[in-house]
């Protein structure tokens, strides 16, 4: 997800909203890894199989 | 929630390509989660009539039917019980496919020619659970008014899709058919009409009927009531059958149907009540006493306490409020009179009674997510006009409304250039004002600034922020101008610890190392393979409060378990043993209790099939390569590692970590063969001292170095690390280097001994070294083994 930081959560960090925004986003970097080289199950990620890091 | 277009269409225009649909309304933040053809796989598939029928011939549960579609007549055979002569039914014709994808074909059953099939509900795609109890375990029976020979598909309205939506929390208001149009329309930029009803509302009233009371305003905000006359108790049409069972939803009466498809359409659940079984007339919405038992309209007995609200009439409880009526006053085929309930009732508490009971309807899951006050009305009006429509009721005029307030949302002012600096956008006055419009919000222009007032029904715009996200959401986020960040010419300080980090794991993947990634969370089980002492403090994993399994429920305190289960898959699959090492962080308990546990980062490497040396090779290469010389090995004593082929790795005379060969106890746990070496070292010491190091040049020696090779015979339980420490100061002082290069062991050299190999250096920094003077080192250095150790020279 991503978006601009809610002036509520700005003014509770002492922040003033009309004065700053903000925006924040975040991606799972493994899933992004999965989508870049069509890895099909995340799990290869995680299990360290010799033939799967030898690709890398 | 599940919502057939063709329900939506009733208010809406929306594009036939299901993928366009799709798009619109998720991109402006209604998010489709799937939808279904409901025709998929029907082919062929037509309306027929059984002008007769009769038993087979040769089976006692067989029919012969004879069937015309108003061109053809045809013989088919079925098994079902139900059917009689002059039932329109599904005829699936020769060459039909049916839902589940079986063709059919003309064939003979038990002698008899069958030139197709009739359908079930199932066989049309219905699942079980929504098909009518009439229509359970038959032939789908048709409207008697049902047109021959037309496609089953248009007969039953299932050239359609049904679209899931996923709503946001925030927007509940969309958790129906006409918060859906609503959305629908403003998404291609059009104004939604919320619909009104006419109908003849009678002279009488329903004032002459009941009397209702709230006695718990907080948790009933507000109750709607109005009445009708039953006319019949029968079947609902079957347009508002199929749009049910679309929804999810089993058709059961048409009065019940009514009560459900209001809910569905408006997002307003109701409930309704036979009128003659309310007990003095009188209607009061207050919460149970301790100990109060009911019984529910499912024939279950439930515990009720004072925390849960009820309706009641003059003599007990009649319903659980917003979740489940009674037996005692549900609708049957007798009922004359209806109550029809349309009321707000709080969310929290609904939820709360729903869970307690362990009841949880299609009505208190409404009510759980909050609806705005301002529904009920409008669903009690729509549900009787609806009553009257379909011919099942006479309206009876008059509604009971109770409320204390019904608040109305604020007016929000939101300013057009605070917007385009906001979103990052150009849009005019006239731009926002257009999708704000179509948003019903009622937009007034003042300057530059816009004021909306939101919809009664919506309770989520409250501030400027939450204008700007309609106004953009309408235009459409994909709209919104690419712009590189611009900032300021801020260059951080260069992150060396990071830097180094990289460098290492460069290193050890330049000599054929595998990087591994594995979870920062662990079984407690794979702590305890380990067998570490009670007080050792990794074993006392943190623990996490709400863990997804056992296999994730504490964070790792060390590195181990999961490099012998990366070990363990390639062993098991026989892949070539390769060195394997990771970096990640281990977790500890904090002594401060009142700050974050200890967070440090290991460098873990192992490898199945190698010996001890081989991986302290590994080691020696990384320390060489950093240019750490204070590097020294003891004895280690960790329980799981075997304990004469282990060491402490000692850095500039800091404990940083270990390395061995693991103990047999552990190697059988993880599977794995005996001869694994795992090493696990804190990476931020090695770094720091790394980054501490500042060489300073140093004169290349200018006179050769001699090398002398020395085998000592010593005892097993001597250290090859201390007596090479011992040979460089017996060494005098020309000794440069002392390096063990081999190990030797063999019954031959005597009980509990073994022969380590040293390579010797020797060099002087003012002239060659002679003969004598290295002869005079090494004779020192034998006499002083042999004195204090009992070592002598190899034969």
């Amino acid at each position: 997800g991503c978006g601009m930081v809610h002036p509520n959560v700005l003014r509770a960090c002492g922040i003033d909203p009309d004065e700053y925004t903000g925006f924040a986003f975040g991606m799972g970097l493994d899933r992004m890894t999965l989508l870049d080289y069509g890895i099909s199950d995340l799990r290869n990620m995680f299990t360290n199989d010799t033939d799967f890091l030898r690709q890398f | 929630m599940f919502v057939p277009q063709i329900w939506l269409r009733d208010f809406v225009d929306i594009p036939e390509d299901i993928k366009v649909f799709d798009k619109i309304m998720t991109r402006s933040g209604t998010m489709v989660e799937g939808y279904e053809y409901r025709g998929e796989g029907l082919e062929n598939i037509v309306s027929a009539k059984v002008e007769t029928i009769e038993r087979h011939p040769d089976s006692d549960h067989m029919w012969v039917c004879s069937l015309t579609d108003g061109k053809n007549t045809y013989q088919v055979v079925t098994g079902a019980q139900n059917v009689k002569a002059g039932d329109i039914v599904p005829l699936a014709k020769d060459g039909a496919t049916v839902s589940g994808g079986k063709k059919i074909v003309t064939s003979e059953l038990r002698g008899v020619r069958s030139e197709g099939m009739l359908c079930s509900g199932e066989e049309l795609g219905m699942s079980g659970s929504i098909i009518p109890k009439k229509q359970e375990n038959g032939i789908y029976i048709l409207e008697s008014d049902t047109p021959l020979g037309e496609d089953i598909k248009s007969v039953l309205g299932l050239d359609d899709y049904v679209v899931e939506f996923e709503l946001t929390n925030n927007r509940q208001d969309c958790n129906s058919v006409l918060g859906i149009a609503y959305e629908a329309s403003a998404a291609q930029h059009r104004k939604f009409d919320i619909p009104a009803y006419e109908y003849d509302d009678g002279s009488d009233d329903i004032r002459n009927y009941v009397d209702i009371t709230v006695k718990n305003h907080e948790l009933c905000p507000r109750y709607t009531a109005r009445m009708v006359k039953i006319l019949k108790v029968e079947d609902s049409p079957m347009w508002m059958q199929i749009r049910l069972m679309g929804s999810g939803v089993r058709p059961i009466n048409n009065i019940v149907d009514v009560s459900n498809y209001v809910m569905l359409e408006t997002g307003q659940p109701l409930h309704t009540f036979d009128y003659d079984k309310i007990a003095g007339k009188k209607v009061i919405i207050d919460t149970a006493n301790d100990g109060d038992v009911y019984v529910t309209l499912d024939g279950e007995e439930r515990k009720l306490d004072s925390s849960m609200l009820m309706i009641d009439d003059a003599s007990g409880h009649i319903c659980v409020a917003g979740v489940m009526g009674g037996a005692n006053s549900e609708i049957d085929d007798d009922t004359k009179y209806v109550l029809i309930e349309a009321a707000n009732f709080n969310g929290p508490s609904v939820r709360n009674t729903a869970k307690a009971l362990g009841m949880r309807t299609e009505a208190s899951a409404h009510f759980e997510k909050g609806i705005s006050r301002h529904l009920t009305k409008y669903a009690a009006d729509r549900a009787v006009s609806l009553l009257v429509q379909i011919g099942a009721a006479e309206a009876i005029g008059g509604v009971i409304d109770l409320y204390d307030e019904l608040p109305s949302p604020e007016p929000v002012t939101m300013n057009m250039d605070w917007f385009n600096r906001f979103i990052g956008t150009e849009l005019t006055v006239d731009d926002a004002v257009k999708y704000l419009d179509c948003l019903c919000m009622d937009p007034v222009v003042k300057g530059r600034d816009i004021t909306v007032t939101p919809p009664k029904y919506r309770q989520d715009v409250n501030i400027k922020e939450d204008v700007a996200e309609e106004v953009i959401r309408i235009h459409g986020y994909a709209n919104i101008p690419l712009r590189h960040l611009e900032s300021s010419n801020y260059i951080s300080d260069e992150n060396r610890y990071y830097r180094a980090k990289q460098e290492i794991k460069k290193l050890l993947v330049d000599i054929g190392g595998y990087d591994t990634l594995t979870y920062a969370f662990i079984s407690p089980s794979k702590i305890d393979a380990l067998g570490l002492k009670e007080d050792d403090p990794r074993n006392r994993p943190l623990k996490l409060i709400n863990p997804l399994g056992e296999d994730t429920s504490t964070m790792r305190t060390t590195m181990v378990p999961n490099m012998l289960d990366s070990l363990r898959t390639n062993y098991l699959k026989k892949n070539k043993a390769v060195t394997m090492f990771e970096i990640g962080s281990v977790y500890l308990e904090n002594p401060d209790k009142n700050a974050l546990a200890l967070d440090i980062e290991k460098l873990v490497i192992g490898k199945f099939g190698c010996d001890f040396y081989e991986i302290k090779s590994v080691l020696n290469y990384l320390f060489e390569s950093l240019r750490l010389t204070d590097v020294r090995y003891d004895r280690a004593d960790e329980v799981f590692l075997h304990p004469g082929r282990s060491a402490y790795v000692y850095l500039n005379g800091e404990n940083i970590g270990f390395i061995g060969q693991i103990h047999p106890t552990v190697a059988k746990k993880f599977d794995l063969c005996e001869d694994t070496v795992v090493a696990e070292l804190t990476l931020r010491s090695i770094i720091e001292r790394y980054l501490a190091v500042t060489i300073r040049f140093q004169e290349p020696a200018k006179y050769p170095a001699v090398s002398r090779d020395l085998a000592l015979v010593m005892d097993e339980s001597l250290q090859a690390g201390d007596i090479g420490a011992a040979i460089l100061e017996l060494g005098g002082e020309f000794i440069t280097g002392c390096e063990v290069f081999d190990v030797y062991r063999s019954d031959a050299l005597g009980e509990a001994k073994k022969s380590i190999a040293y390579s010797l250096t020797f060099r002087s920094p003012v002239s060659t070294l002679k003969d004598e003077q290295v002869e005079e080192a090494i004779g020192n250095i034998l006499s002083g083994l042999k004195d204090k150790f009992g070592i002598v020279i190899r034969a």
